[in-house]
């Protein structure tokens, strides 16, 4: 499946939508600066493992902070 | 039938708070409150050792119901924190209680999924043994093994112990159990050198992803409907992956109880800790519950009045 931003937002809108303001998120700010804590992280990423059926290591999952940065990563691994 | 008759319970008074560490791990009220829903949690003292903690346990529930000392068959301490290495912590809780001779104690090492594996266990060896009356206690004390600069652990882990009788006069009768283990994770949530580690990341995606299959294969099992459970118990990690399960599962809030703000995760003790307030809950008669963790284990069944 080929990773888009919309999808990512998408994924992000399902698994902690609740918590963020979803209409103002940006793809190239990192998502620790847009309300997006630790444990939002994990479920995010949870969410994207499952929607693309990958596992994403622990190293890779540390370095990806933007939307932008993890588009780029599922379209290139 | 064997089954859970009485529960009791012993949180240590001593507390710390998790306000008092915002500055240090970078945490606001809301992460406390709505994430991980922990806003103090408990502390033995010192001098207590994790057998002291199921005396005191022990001690509530003589306060709740009769105990004739020589007739407990049998004693079961959960844990992964004992008293030592050697020898196991049930034997040490049996002399201070100073229970009959002929009464079997030993120890189950396991952590959150603990007290669900050990009510399968104690209920199946009083049965096959004949037994009435048997203690299943839950003691993992982790500030024995915090780090109290590691954020992952340190806010979140709490002391405390529980107990409950096993008789053959049930309150609460267990069905079917499901056990399962992903031993090739085991090294997410570790003490190694007396000391906690714990990958968050890891824990969350294991519960996230095992306990609700985990839910519909019990209700399977059982051929029950969602709807059929009155009252849906998890292991209480932490309020994101409470949540997280009740959200998963599209389950009504209401029915999934959350209680650790004031003490903690005090992984085996977690279960029993809100089975003690729901046992005389008339309201309350169907019960689904699982403990998952350290292992990776996890240890569901269905408990009915």
């Amino acid at each position: 499946m080929q990773a888009t931003k919309e999808k990512i937002i998408e994924i992000i809108k399902e698994t902690v939508g609740d918590n963020i303001d979803i209409n103002s998120i940006e793809s190239n700010v990192p998502l620790s600066d847009q309300q997006v804590d630790s444990l939002d992280r994990t479920s995010i990423f949870l969410g994207i493992e499952e929607s693309f059926d990958i596992m994403i290591p622990d190293e890779v999952y540390n370095k990806l902070k933007t939307i932008d940065e993890i588009v780029d990563y599922l379209n290139n691994r | 039938m064997i089954g859970i008759q009485e529960i009791a319970s012993y949180i240590p008074q001593n507390r710390l708070s998790n306000y008092d560490l915002k500055e240090k791990f970078e945490m606001d009220d809301t992460f406390i409150e709505e994430k991980i829903g922990v806003k103090e949690i408990s502390i033995k003292n010192k001098n207590q050792d994790t057998s002291d903690l199921c005396v005191e346990a022990f001690n509530r529930l003589t306060e709740k119901i009769d105990i004739n000392k020589d007739e407990i068959d049998c004693l079961v301490v959960v844990t992964q924190n004992p008293d030592y290495n050697i020898p196991h912590t049930s034997g040490i809780v049996h002399g201070k209680l100073e229970l009959k001779e002929d009464c079997a104690a030993f120890d189950v090492s396991l952590g959150c999924s603990g007290f669900v594996y050990g009510l399968s266990i104690i209920e199946s060896y009083m049965t096959q043994n004949g037994f009435k009356k048997g203690l299943l206690f839950t003691a993992d004390p982790y500030s024995k093994v915090i780090n109290n600069d590691d954020k992952n652990t340190s806010i979140l882990f709490g002391d405390a112990a529980t107990v409950s009788l096993i008789s053959d006069k049930p309150v609460l009768k267990s069905g079917i159990f499901n056990f399962g283990t992903i031993g090739k994770e085991h090294e997410n949530l570790i003490c190694r050198d007396h000391k906690l580690y714990m990958n968050g990341r890891a824990i969350f995606n294991f519960a996230a992803r095992y306990v609700p299959k985990d839910f519909k294969k019990s209700l399977e099992k059982h051929n029950l409907k969602a709807e059929d459970i009155d009252s849906v118990v998890f292991h209480q990690g932490s309020k994101f992956i409470v949540d997280t399960l009740t959200k998963r599962l599209k389950l009504d809030e209401s029915k999934v109880p959350f209680n650790i703000a004031d003490f903690g995760n005090t992984v085996s003790s977690s279960i029993p800790l809100i089975l003690e307030q729901q046992l005389n809950d008339p309201e309350i008669n169907k019960i689904y519950t699982c403990g998952f963790g350290v292992g990776l284990s996890w240890a569901s069944t269905i408990l009915t009045k």
